[in-house]
């Protein structure tokens, strides 16, 4: 009943103002998740404590019990009444930290496969489309593929990174008039991190991107910057070893 | 243990072109930073940070059977990092489960570079905490590898700085740690750990740099947890099987800091300092390679 209330309140509004809810109410869902888990952490903090603090009690009263029991008889020790703090500590060092030396199983796969996936990365006919056209860059560069216009990123902040309406805009040139409609305008209602910003989504903006200096810009300045390092790399070390080669024929 | 730090014991191996390419791709990284996200440089120095990213983007570059050898095991790609394209920042992810999330839900969110540096600026050694700050028992804890590196620094914050959120001082910084400029009345023992409190750690430099030695922050990847307050702020990336999420009580300073993004688009100047640089320091490099057989 609930949801088809929503539906039907939403029914009469348009698209933004549908989408805008919706985000304001992830946006309220993930603040009562976040602050439940912030008091279920708090709580195991606090129970964590107690635990120690009553086995430590419990421990005291047992060593207490069996000192008295002991003074009693002719052989008494003179054992200290609690352990020595330097003890529990080590227990607790070496409950909590693991073997520095562990693998990660996750990521073991085939060596070959991986050299020739990460090989097709860095295809040359790619990466040689900037450096060929002239080993210095000449063009002015031009800031229109900025991934987001002004209103959808003052509509954002890093604070709550996520995109406020319509996700695949965020790779649409501003300076285009083309109309990039999307599934999402087809499926109200739905709102979900890998929908709006997973990988299709990001193939499709990078297929659509503009290409400038030889690389599809992103929506990840860092990337940008690294990939454009790794090709000027992988060029200077392509000439270095045709270089050796030649010297050598 | 596999630190992911290459060691080259002979001559041959030190003058080989390898090595030469070593050099070369972490100096450009070095370029990186320095014309991006200079506050960012101090980190990557400490943690050795820049080491493993060396590593990886070696293999990135040049994918061989030893060049993956070289790669940290945090940071050898899992089988989505290799079968869907995703940013590259991504990779510098050093946690498996959170980089295929990532990809899976925020490869083309346009602030996925604040969420990658908001990981690292998370990134905490769980251990009992009662050996840094004088808790009266052993304590189940973390503390953020970046709030005791910002503690190391001889300028510790900066606001003014524009764009960033973070400041910290140059790599010399790190080297003058041991002369602290804080100082305590004369009868407080300010030089052992643990501390008197958490105050006292984070404002003090000979504190933080024990702590940051006894934590073993420098050579610790394999150790290193995430700060439950990156779930808060992503849940989304939580992964309940996952053994990632730091427990216990939070040893902070007052003020927390996070790494900074970068905030240059590349452009033809920039494009232009990487090509230069990189005939530059193969140039040194290789001048030097013969200078010394």
């Amino acid at each position: 009943m609930k949801e088809l209330e929503l539906q039907v309140r939403l029914a009469g509004k348009p698209e933004d103002a549908r989408v805008a809810e919706l985000v304001e109410e992830n946006r309220k869902l993930r603040q009562q998740l976040t602050s439940f888990m912030s008091k279920l952490e708090s709580a195991q903090a606090t129970l964590s404590t107690l635990l120690k603090a009553m086995k430590a009690s419990a421990k005291d009263a047992d060593e207490l019990e069996r000192s008295a029991d002991e003074s009693q008889s002719p052989s008494a020790s003179s054992a200290s009444l609690r352990p020595p703090a330097h003890d529990a500590a080590a227990s607790l060092q070496a409950q909590i930290l693991p073997d520095t030396d562990r693998q990660i199983d996750t990521t073991a796969v085939n060596m070959d496969a991986l050299v020739a996936a990460n090989s097709s990365n860095l295809d040359e006919s790619q990466t040689m489309v900037f450096w060929d056209t002239d080993d210095r860059v000449i063009h002015e560069p031009t800031y229109d593929h900025l991934l987001l216009d002004n209103d959808q990123i003052s509509a954002m902040s890093p604070e709550n990174p996520m995109p406020a309406g319509h996700q695949i805009a965020l790779f649409e040139k501003t300076s285009s008039n083309q109309d990039h409609t999307t599934e999402l305008a087809s499926l109200p209602g739905i709102w979900s991190h890998h929908y709006q910003m997973g990988p299709q989504v990001y193939q499709t903006a990078m297929r659509e991107s503009r290409r400038q200096y030889g690389i599809n810009t992103s929506n990840s300045l860092i990337s940008d910057h690294i990939t454009s390092v790794q090709r000027c790399l992988k060029k200077k070390w392509s000439q270095s070893s045709n270089n050796t080669i030649s010297r050598y024929a | 243990m596999h630190d992911g730090v290459v060691h080259f014991v002979d001559a041959e191996l030190t003058n080989s072109p390898r090595r030469q390419r070593t050099l070369t791709t972490s100096m450009m990284l070095s370029l990186f930073h320095s014309l991006n996200r200079p506050l960012a440089l101090s980190w990557y120095t400490a943690t050795k940070f820049h080491v493993y990213l060396t590593n990886l983007t070696m293999w990135q570059i040049e994918p061989s059977k030893a060049a993956y050898a070289e790669i940290h095991p945090r940071y050898r790609p899992s089988a989505l990092q290799l079968t869907e394209t995703h940013p590259i920042i991504i990779d510098w992810c050093p946690f498996p489960t959170l980089r295929d999330k990532l990809i899976m839900q925020h490869a083309a969110n346009p602030f996925v570079d604040r969420i990658v540096c908001d990981i690292a600026t998370a990134y905490v050694i769980e251990t009992d905490v009662s050996i840094i700050v004088d808790l009266g028992e052993p304590t189940l804890g973390y503390i953020r590898v970046l709030d005791l590196i910002n503690a190391l620094q001889s300028t510790p914050l900066n606001s003014n700085y524009p764009g960033h959120e973070v400041a910290a001082s140059s790599l010399s910084g790190m080297a003058g740690a041991q002369e602290s400029e804080y100082s305590l009345p004369d009868n407080e023992d300010t030089t052992c750990l643990p501390a008197k409190s958490s105050h006292d750690l984070f404002e003090n430099k000979t504190l933080a740099r024990l702590a940051f030695e006894k934590l073993g922050i420098e050579s610790g990847l394999a150790r290193y947890k995430l700060d439950p307050a990156l779930f808060a702020k992503y849940p989304e990336l939580y992964d309940v099987d996952a053994d990632v999420l730091a427990s216990g009580i939070c040893i902070s300073p007052r003020d927390q800091i996070a790494l900074p993004t970068a905030e240059q688009v590349l452009d033809s100047t920039i494009l232009r300092a990487y090509n230069d640089f990189a005939d530059w320091s193969m140039s040194a490099i290789s001048m030097f390679q013969t200078q010394i057989r």
